[in-house]
């Protein structure tokens, strides 16, 4: 079916071809391509590449028109001339994905795997198609590398619940890396799948077909028709089926009857917590996708979803079990690695998030943001030295990026390395002048420079990017109460006081202010204050050392 | 070379007048102006054992003491010298500690000699830290007080080159773990009063446990301060009878018991009534200000004198007050840990202070050292307050932490430029060494008019530097005897004048960290041959004024006499 959906495409190519009016008759290049989709049609390959041949004798330059040609011949299993036609396909830019695709099922079938895999992978880069997924999975399973051939099938196995031959790879491969439990469920699935009755099958079917061509009335039988379905699998796979073509509401009874039927379905609670979160409802998703790892260990997915449900409500300590969970199961994916990164620092457990991080980096060389957390992890964790020198080299791989300048800014300032540090914020500011985090901390530095007219420039000028910026106030307040200007200390920190009244330097400026002017029983009154909120604001820095996760 | 040298100085001077030497910058050519007599002094022998391991410290008793004072105990004029010991954990259990200070008797030409034994200071075991230093029963004849873990120790001096201990029978002997110390008369009743900072509550039978909090970068270190209860600091007021009662209670001093190391007390608001400045670690610093009558009111919040300028807590551990614009104002220093400057905070004559840390250029010379005995004092002899800092680092892993940090720290000496900044110096003078520094103090040792500087170092040697400042300018030394005030003259306020020079100073027993300065007092005169005039507040209220006095010379002033007498 893929093949043919991609066929269509040369409809648009014939378009495309007349509107441009070609010299060398159009007319003609327009009767072969469109004799050719007859052909592809009709299942007619040999006549097909026939035309598609004609085609671009006439024109070369036709984008598309290779790929159809190598699809023709692949289908008459003249893989050479396929592979020589989908190769010329590549000289177009981007690369096309099913010409990849059929590049790695050439070299499948001259038994070389590991090209194969080279082909399939850049498919899957260039956009997925087809069954490529279940094509990578099944060349590395042959290759015996477990790991990577259940992250694709298992990808697989979740876009085509039905299909049965599918779950016995999985099988397979959960097999070869030694995990026997999700190995023994699946061979169950393949079984049942294999064993499913003919009616509800072609229900399915008709389903898939009816939402892929728009065709509600058929949908809509389709689904009653499963909708009455007892078997707890074709309800997951109806849902499933509902889920891709976006009717993830209309997905959620189906997964609940599942669920009724089959409590401990850890799948079906899986697709129903993804519905949800598709729905917006991360609540009950997280419900769900608990009961999913609960039922089912290890599974990659729920806990990579449910981690990052979690961190993305703020709730990091809960969120690190599970995104831990999904990285010791793969850790493959920068952008989890990343995640769980995140959560340890800001967990303090900075030398977990340290080594992550490091890994992080070497599998996204290009990303800079595993650099710029590892600088802070590294700050907190109290190494300096590194730190510096981590920011260095950043800014020498990232010369334009703003964030670079303004860490190693921030680290040269944490090592009381002034000028340097005022230089990297300035040039930070340069080319980003939105960056409030280097504006204040630049007031910081020249501050600490002893320029408190230039660093109260800066602070007021975040602020007027930033009206509630508190620490910028703060920055205000400190500079203020130096340069003696007291009425406008305390101007300044009263409007502070109204966006963040739990800040303690705040009302520790403004007792000084107070104090200065006379007003002794306000400075006192502020003073008490700021010695409540610094007590707390110690107790909560006394917790806040660096933790190891056990 | 070296007459080119004076030359172009001479050329120099003969262009920009009188001002040449408060603004020449000081290029002594690889000649230390500080120059390290320790072994030809005879003192080099001391050592301030602070724990069994110098390597190793697992516990904050280990790296915390000890003191050093320049006294004169034998009232001949030259000074001597005082340094604190501590002692091991196994020590201190087994046999009460170790002889907790030895005492160096100077004959005013820079020997030294140990009578620890001879004076019957030898016996005194304990784990000792600071000491001041000052005539607590107006005998004539100064005493020592040497705080401890424990127990604190009053060496009332017997007239004879000996003391006996009676720290029990005065009513200070305490019992917690104290450190920094200062006699004042709070009251102006002419007797001295004392307060002491306590630390930590800290049973050696409970020391804390070690557990993943006492960790540092990595590195297992010892637990605290934060963590473990603070000790409350004490306030007593010295009776006629020789004893001392304590007010702590009845004053509401310290009641969270912050975690107190240095102490200093000045008259910091010029209304006669001598303040406390307690300099706390992790926790607000504390600052007295003394109502009248030995009644007080704690400040430092108010003052702008408890936090860093972002509002947070500080390692405060040395301070002083000093002079550093010659208004007639004291200011006030304290040293801090690392990554937190030492601060300094300029008197606004309003009972509060601005901190000029930054603008002084204090900040970023002072930010990577963890800072500890500190002391304003005139070492160039312009006329204007140096101030001497020495440092050293807690933990010996510090040299494994890449934080930019080393456990031995070089000294840093800040010359006062006279315009409300510092030049940081102390390369510049030959102070390249780095030591394990604790408690430090300043006095002239050889009476050459020039301050010399005495260090107290961690598990290590104690270091004396003779100061050899070339174009050091005039000077004088005074000191003060009290008759109805006390006789240490402790709370004399002196202000001298000298053409366009006005400076002040005030006695203090009792100073930078867990040390005791010099009880003379000490001015620079710079260019000028003579004061034009001397005033001195006494505590007692008396103010004397004289007139027109050469300098170059050693002074005694009596209280209610005109008569100066020459020398000691």
């Amino acid at each position: 079916m893929g093949g043919k959906i991609r066929a269509l495409a040369v409809l648009a190519l014939v378009g495309a071809c007349c509107l441009r009016a070609q010299p060398a008759g159009p007319g003609e290049l327009e009767k072969h391509l469109q004799q050719a989709q007859i052909f592809v049609d009709q299942e007619k390959y040999a006549d097909a590449a026939r035309e598609l041949r004609a085609a671009v004798a006439i024109r070369k330059d036709i984008r598309g028109a290779y790929y159809q040609l190598g699809f023709a011949l692949f289908q008459t299993g003249n893989l050479g001339e396929a592979g020589r036609a989908f190769t010329k396909e590549l000289d177009f830019q981007p690369p096309d994905a099913y010409s990849l695709y059929y590049l790695g099922r050439i070299r499948l079938q001259a038994n070389q795997r590991q090209e194969a895999i080279a082909f399939f992978e850049k498919s899957l880069a260039a956009g997925e198609v087809l069954d490529v997924r279940r094509r990578l999975g099944s060349a590395y399973l042959a290759l015996a590398q477990g790991d990577r051939a259940v992250s694709f099938l298992e990808e697989s196995v979740r876009v085509r619940l039905e299909d049965g031959d599918l779950h016995y790879l999985l099988a397979r491969a959960y097999k070869q890396k030694g995990n026997a439990a999700a190995a023994a469920l699946e061979f169950d699935a393949a079984k049942r799948w294999n064993g499913k009755t003919r009616t509800e099958m072609e229900a399915l079917t008709r389903l898939n077909q009816a939402l892929t061509q728009n065709n509600q009335s058929d949908a809509i039988e389709a689904t009653r028709e499963l909708h009455n379905s007892s078997d707890p699998d074709v309800l997951l796979a109806a849902a499933t089926t509902l889920g891709r073509a976006g009717l993830h509401q209309e997905a959620v009874p189906f997964l609940e009857k599942s669920i009724r039927l089959q409590p401990a379905f850890a799948e079906a609670h899986y697709n129903l917590a993804r519905a949800f979160i598709a729905l917006r409802e991360p609540d009950k998703a997280q419900r769900e996708l608990r009961a999913t790892v609960e039922l089912r260990p290890g599974f990659y997915e729920a806990e990579a979803l449910l981690g990052t449900l979690l961190a993305e409500a703020g709730q990091s300590e809960q969120a690190i079990p599970h995104l831990r969970a999904a990285v010791q199961l793969r850790a493959d994916s920068p952008r989890l690695l990343l995640l769980l990164a995140l959560q340890y620092f800001e967990q303090r457990y900075y030398q977990d998030a340290i080594d992550l991080l490091i890994k992080c980096m070497s599998i996204d060389p290009a990303n800079p943001e595993p650099r710029f957390l590892l600088i802070q992890a590294r700050y907190r964790n109290l190494e300096y030295e590194p730190a510096l020198k981590l920011a260095q080299e950043t800014l020498r791989l990232f010369p334009g990026n703003p964030m670079a300048h303004y860490h190693l800014g921030a680290q040269l300032n944490n090592l009381s390395r002034l000028p340097e540090a005022k230089r990297e914020l300035e040039a930070a500011l340069t080319k980003d002048p939105k960056l409030l985090e280097a504006r204040v901390m630049l007031g910081d530095v020249l501050f600490k420079i002893g320029e408190p007219e230039d660093s109260l420039t800066q602070f007021r000028q975040a602020l007027s990017e930033d009206p509630k910026l508190v620490d910028a106030y703060a920055g205000i307040g400190k500079a203020l109460i130096q340069l003696k200007r007291y009425s406008e200390t305390a101007a300044s920190m009263k409007q502070a006081l109204e966006i963040d009244d739990k800040l303690p330097a705040l009302h520790l400026y403004l007792s000084q202010a107070y104090r200065a002017l006379g007003q002794i029983d306000d400075a006192k009154r502020e003073a008490e204050v700021f010695g409540k909120l610094n007590a707390e604001r110690a107790k909560a820095r006394d917790k806040d050392v660096e933790r190891k996760y056990m | 070379m070296r007459k080119a040298w004076t030359l172009a100085i001479i050329v120099s001077c003969c262009i920009f007048g009188q001002r040449w030497f408060e603004r020449q910058p000081v290029a002594f050519a690889g000649t230390p102006v500080f120059v390290d007599v320790t072994q030809k002094a005879g003192i080099g022998a001391f050592r301030n054992v602070q724990g069994g391991d110098p390597n190793n410290k697992p516990h904050i008793i280990e790296v915390m003491g000890g003191g050093a004072a320049f006294l004169d105990y034998n009232n001949d004029g030259n000074l001597d010298i005082l340094l604190v010991r501590g002692s091991t954990i196994d020590n201190f259990r087994k046999k009460g500690g170790d002889a907790v200070c030895a005492l160096y008797r100077g004959d005013g030409k820079g020997h030294f000699e140990d009578v620890t034994r001879a004076a019957g200071l030898s016996a005194s075991h304990g784990w000792g830290m600071g000491v001041t230093v000052a005539d607590y029963d107006n005998d004539g004849w100064q005493d020592i007080y040497v705080t401890g873990y424990g127990r604190n120790f009053l060496f009332h001096n017997r007239h004879d080159g000996t003391f006996e201990e009676v720290a029990a029978k005065a009513g200070i002997q305490g019992g917690q773990w104290s450190m920094g110390a200062a006699f004042a008369d709070f009251d102006r009743d002419g007797r001295l009063d004392l307060y002491v900072a306590n630390y930590l509550d800290y049973p050696l039978e409970h020391l804390p446990v070690h557990d993943s909090s006492c960790n540092y970068r990595g590195f297992s270190v010892f637990c605290g301060p934060r963590g473990i209860p603070g000790a409350r600091d004490a306030i007593y007021f010295g009776q006629a009878d020789g004893t001392f009662r304590d007010a702590t209670e009845e004053l509401g001093i310290d009641p969270k018991k912050f975690f107190g190391l240095g102490v200093v007390v000045t008259d910091y608001d010029n209304d006669g009534w001598p303040d406390i400045f307690v300099a706390n670690d992790l926790t607000g610093n504390l600052l007295y200000h003394n109502l009248g009558k030995g009644k007080f009111e704690e400040t430092a919040v108010l003052a702008g004198a408890a936090f860093s300028e972002d509002g947070v807590e500080q390692g405060s551990m040395g301070v002083d007050f000093g002079d550093l614009d010659n208004d007639g104002w004291p200011d006030l220093y304290y040293t801090n840990s690392s990554f937190q400057s030492n601060t300094l905070l300029l008197n606004n004559r309003d009972q509060t202070f601005t901190n000029i840390t930054n603008p002084a250029r204090h900040g970023s010379s002072t930010y990577l050292h963890v800072g500890w005995g500190t002391s304003f004092g005139d070492l160039d002899n312009d006329g204007w307050e140096d101030l001497f800092v020495v440092n050293g680092h807690l933990y010996p892993e510090a040299d494994k932490f890449a934080m930019g940090l080393k456990y031995q720290q070089q000294p840093l000496v800040f010359m006062n430029n006279h315009d409300k900044t510092f030049r940081e110096s102390g390369a510049e003078f030959g102070l390249t060494q780095r030591w394990k520094s604790r408690g430090l103090a300043i006095g002239d040792y050889d009476n050459d008019g020039r301050l010399d500087v005495l260090i107290n170092n961690l598990d290590d040697g104690p270091v004396l530097l003779h100061n050899e400042m070339p174009r050091a300018g005039h000077w004088l030394l005074i000191r003060c005897v009290g008759t109805k005030s006390n006789r240490s003259a402790v709370g004399a306020r002196l202000t001298l004048r000298a053409g366009d020079l006005r400076e002040m100073r005030e006695i203090k027993a009792g100073v930078s960290y867990l040390s005791s300065n010099d009880l003379r007092v000490h001015f620079g005169l710079g260019t000028h041959p003579k004061a034009d005039s001397l005033e001195i507040q006494w505590p007692s209220g008396l103010v004397q004024t004289f007139q027109d006095i050469r300098a170059d010379q050693m002074l005694t002033l009596e209280e209610g006499s005109s008569r100066a007498v020459v020398g000691q």
